[in-house]
């Protein structure tokens, strides 16, 4: 379960060298948000770019630090990037997931068992080659694998499908939709994709310059929400 | 337990990506030799000239450069590694995934620069090795049990140098004030190309205040003139005493340093 009450967040934008005389610009990525992901639920963090989506996400992880608010989180934690793998290129998929598992306390008997399951429940294969010479889909597919690994009860997933081709992207959303439904995670995601909200998320939360404007039982959205995304958001900047 | 495995696990890790840049792992080690044999035909040159600034350490312009060299790897290891563990990590993406695990960052950073020491080391023994094999330079009176506290201390004092150079790094990114002073500095006034007799005094003095005088000045006594730990009493108390003061002002400042990169968001960004 995570909890966040009141969480507010700015940064100090540095002039560049041209403009060293004019003072730093505050900008505030995030402005008293109030948010509540139930245990076993899947929620989606809808908005354009700079709404404050990943900020929210690297602040519930204890990558930020808020400068006010509350957090609540039971349970431990595991972060999925779409855009960064965090694997070590020149190692084997095995070998980075042997070292991250170490790092996690994970027993050599817990890293042989867990890699051979879940890696079969993936459909990964070959778990041998140097993490470079994967495929993107597969390199998506073993940072999830890591992520299943560590057997945390959240995760936490910024843009899992950014860089996925149509059908890759529509693969990899059934295997988040069987992390929330088979595997009971909860979990909390940020996304660009409308249909990746709709098909993965029981609930939406639209974000939009660092407030939640909008959060909906995806069941209970009368018109399509393409629609009340577009009108949400249009509404926002007039 | 938990820990010894963790360090098997960086060490396994480093081990495996750098020994998959072959070329620069062979290059290196040509390096060294074109480094030993070129210091070996400058002491010739000097000859006998320079022995009264080298009775101290046996009088051997050879014998007092080669340790100068090897050893002084250590101060560019803890200088740079600490700092290398995090720009590594951010530029690979990996450092969200280690920091949220239950591995503490300062244990990271440690973890993470063993294999640099550990490669310096290696780095000493092929110094050491090839002026042994190759230019004779003599290794009978080594006393082993004075140079490995000398090499503990002298680790220990330099890490902590390093753990105050990765606080700057984690604010300034760029632009290591302490890293370039002391690189600097200590090449030039620690002892490692030429006696700190030869210097002014003034330079002397603030020679005195650099813990690579003491880490070499022990390290040429215990190998080259076989100094028991009692002869080198007052390297070890001045390293000790570096240490013990440094430490404390180095996880103060990193401390505050990580703080204040998690407030700026800017740890996950090289």
């Amino acid at each position: 379960m995570i909890e966040v009450e009141g969480l507010s967040k700015s940064f100090l934008i540095k002039r560049d060298i041209f403009h060293f005389f004019l003072l730093p610009r505050r900008i505030y990525a995030l402005n008293s948000v109030h948010l509540k992901v139930n245990r076993g639920e899947a929620l989606a963090l809808l908005g354009p770019n700079g709404a404050g989506k990943t900020t929210l996400l690297k602040i519930i992880c204890g990558l930020i630090l808020p400068e006010r608010g509350m957090i609540k989180v039971k349970g431990g934690v595991a972060y999925f990037s779409g855009e960064t793998y965090g694997f070590y290129p020149q190692l084997t998929a095995k070998q980075n997931l042997e070292f991250f598992a170490t790092i996690y306390n994970l027993s050599s008997h817990q890293i042989r068992e867990r890699i051979k399951n879940y890696s079969q429940i993936l459909e990964v294969e070959d778990l041998d080659k140097p993490f470079w010479q994967y495929s993107t889909g597969t390199k998506h597919r073993l940072s999830l694998l890591r992520t299943l690994i560590l057997e945390k009860e959240i995760i936490i997933m910024d843009e899992p499908t950014k860089s996925l081709d149509p059908l890759t992207a529509k693969e990899f959303r059934k295997l988040m939709q069987r992390l929330a439904k088979e595997f009971k995670k909860t979990i909390l995601f940020a996304t660009h994709f409308l249909e990746e909200a709709e098909t993965v998320a029981d609930r939406i939360a639209i974000m939009n310059r660092g407030e939640i404007l909008l959060i909906k039982n995806i069941k209970e959205i009368q018109t399509s929400l393409k629609d009340l995304y577009g009108e949400i958001i249009k509404n926002d900047i007039s | 337990m938990i820990f010894l495995r963790k360090l098997l696990a960086f060490l396994k890790r480093d081990f495996l990506i750098n020994s998959s840049y072959r070329l620069s792992f062979l290059l290196d080690f040509i390096s060294i030799f074109a480094s030993v044999a070129t210091f070996f035909f400058v002491s010739k040159l000097f000859g006998e000239g320079a022995s009264k600034y080298l009775e101290e350490f046996g009088g051997d312009y050879f014998s007092f450069v080669l340790i100068g060299l090897a050893f002084s790897g250590y101060l560019s290891a803890a200088l740079n590694s600490f700092s290398q563990v995090i720009h590594y990590e951010q530029s690979e993406g990996t450092l969200e995934i280690l920091l949220m695990s239950p591995t503490s960052i300062g244990t990271i950073l440690l973890l993470g620069a063993v294999w640099n020491f550990f490669f310096v080391s290696l780095r000493v023994m092929v110094y050491l090795f090839l002026g042994w094999l190759i230019f004779g330079f003599n290794l009978s009176k080594i006393n082993l049990i004075s140079s490995l506290v000398i090499l503990l201390l002298t680790i220990l004092s330099f890490s902590a140098l390093g753990v105050l150079s990765a606080s700057f790094i984690l604010v300034f990114k760029r632009g290591n004030p302490i890293n370039w002073v002391l690189n600097g500095i200590s090449r030039f006034l620690g002892g490692v190309y030429f006696p700190i007799k030869v210097l002014p005094q003034v330079l002397q003095k603030i020679s005195y205040l650099l813990p690579i005088t003491y880490a070499l000045r022990g390290m040429r006594k215990s190998i080259a003139m076989g100094a028991s730990l009692k002869e080198v009493k007052v390297e070890i108390a001045c390293l000790t005493l570096f240490f013990l003061i440094l430490l404390p002002i180095a996880l103060l400042s990193f401390k505050l340093a990580l703080r204040q990169a998690k407030k700026h968001g800017s740890l996950l960004y090289s």
